[in-house]
């Protein structure tokens, strides 16, 4: 019960948010779909190179509202 | 099973929106980078939602429509998710016995329940999010 109350409220949530989510699920799933078509798995590697190109957008991300607030402040 | 419903409600989304569904996710590793596309998807929304200029801090406007995240609040808000993507990193390198998971919190059991804590890190998240986003609609 408490897991279905769950999925309604994060597809509530995806409802709103839906482009960003869904594009990440599918650059991700396209990516897994590659390795296991040729019967590999994603491996720690894949996952860390992944996590890496996260980095670079966080850091783009938190440098422009670290800009704006003290610009504001 | 937080992660396994998170994963099958976008999937579920996608296949509404005529996308084919997602691949299932065959082991931790994987679970992980599911997760990671979810906070970098969390780092555009509030990337998206912030205002950049223009922020009137009296009235906690922004000059620019559908831009309710001021400049403080995104800052706040990709720190947490910046902690949450630490917390996945860590479960993916974590040995089977446990260790350092988030920072300033304790040390997690196992690689599973530290992607656990980190899940629902960013769960917390998502619900500023959701409730940022539903200013803009105001």
């Amino acid at each position: 019960m408490e897991e279905a109350i769950l999925a309604v409220e994060l597809l509530n949530a995806l409802a709103i948010f839906g482009a960003n989510m869904v594009i990440a699920t599918q650059e991700v799933s396209t990516m897994l779909k590659q390795k296991h078509a040729v019967g590999q798995k994603f491996t720690k590697a894949d996952a860390l190179a992944y996590m890496d190109k996260g980095d670079l957008l966080q850091g783009e991300a938190l440098a422009r509202a670290k800009a704006a607030m003290g610009a504001t402040a | 099973m937080r992660i396994l419903v998170a994963i099958a409600a976008s999937a579920l989304l996608a296949s509404c929106a005529g996308m084919p569904p997602a691949e299932p996710a065959q082991d931790l590793t994987e679970q992980v980078a599911y997760m990671e596309g979810q906070a970098q998807a969390f780092i555009r929304d509030v990337d998206q939602l912030s205002c950049y200029t223009g922020w009137d801090a009296k009235a906690r406007l922004c000059v620019e429509p559908g831009k309710p995240l001021s400049p403080t609040a995104a800052v706040e808000l990709l720190l947490r998710i910046k902690d949450g993507r630490q917390g996945l990193r860590a479960a993916l390198v974590m040995p089977s016995g446990g260790g350092a998971c988030l920072p300033n919190a304790p040390p997690a059991a196992s690689p599973l329940a530290c992607l656990q804590v980190a899940t629902q890190a960013l769960l917390e998240v998502e619900q500023v999010l959701r409730q940022a986003q539903q200013r803009k609609g105001n």
